[in-house]
């Protein structure tokens, strides 16, 4: 796989996760609003559970992004 | 010596820090998560109804059931879902009680407690008689205020917090071992034990 692909989808992939990281963290510690927001869509049990598989992930991504940033850093 | 006044003041009670040699957490210790927010009940239009499969249907007052039932204090930490504990002496009523007044018919195996803002949660019966499961009017001392729920908590002691129901306004004896209160309904676990996950298998 082409290595600038791969880096483009570590770094968006991470965004994502992030993104979606908050707003699920928002939806445990203010699920009322997010409740209403999403119109009911995006619950706090669900909220709970996304955000707890994006665990791992997002630690998987962030140090494929560190990574692949400071070896970019490093070629320069 | 002069008396300067006769009079006996009230004072206020004041929170305990510190109970038996244990630190409490503080009444303000807790998040607000609840799904309406603090509800505002009055004391003086409370009424808690008793029934379904029962022979004795009742309405209480708040000051019947603080002055008729015997009361028990305990110190139990809550463990909210969220990640967060509250360790605080109860002092309530059990639930027992309650419910021997109303005297169960056999086929009751089912108690829920309903709340002033709708919510709902359920338990066996039987968790509830065993385990000296209290109705709460005091924390730490101090009459529950409002935004802790006035004027009952149930305290599930080693339940997860979310059966923990606040403003409690009636308790409804059933033979529906399948009913599922507010978050129960929404995917969280209806035994909620602490020592297990509170996400629906």
């Amino acid at each position: 796989m082409d290595k600038k692909l791969v880096r483009k989808i570590i770094h968006w992939g991470l965004l994502v996760i992030i993104i979606i990281f908050i707003i699920t963290g928002l939806g445990i510690a203010r699920y009322r609003i997010i409740e209403s927001i999403t119109l009911g869509l995006l619950i706090k049990p669900i909220s709970f559970q996304v955000h707890t598989y994006l665990i791992f992930p997002l630690i998987i991504f962030l140090y494929l992004h560190i990574l692949l940033t400071w070896k970019k850093k490093k070629k320069r | 010596m002069t008396n300067f006044s006769e009079e006996i003041f009230e004072l206020d009670t004041v929170e305990l820090s510190e109970y038996q040699g244990e630190q409490l957490s503080s009444i303000y210790d807790f998040r607000e998560n609840s799904i309406r927010g603090p509800q505002y009940v009055s004391r003086e239009k409370y009424r808690l109804r008793v029934t379904g499969l029962v022979n004795n249907t009742y309405n209480l007052t708040y000051d019947e059931i603080i002055n008729s039932f015997h009361s028990s204090k305990k110190i139990i930490t809550l463990f909210c879902v969220e990640g967060w504990e509250v360790k605080i002496l109860w002092e309530g009523v059990m639930v027992r009680d309650l419910i021997e007044l109303a005297e169960p018919l056999p086929e009751a195996t089912t108690i829920i407690f309903y709340a002033y803002d709708g919510y709902s949660t359920s338990f066996p019966l039987e968790c509830i008689t065993d385990n000296n499961i209290i109705m709460a009017y005091k924390m730490n001392n101090v009459t529950i205020p409002p935004e802790r729920g006035f004027p009952f908590q149930l305290v599930a002691e080693s339940k997860w917090g979310y059966k923990w129901i606040k403003w409690i306004t009636s308790i409804e004896l059933s033979d529906n071992t399948d009913y599922k209160g507010y978050w129960e309904s929404r995917g969280y676990s209806n035994n909620a034990d602490l020592d297990k996950g509170f996400f629906e298998e």
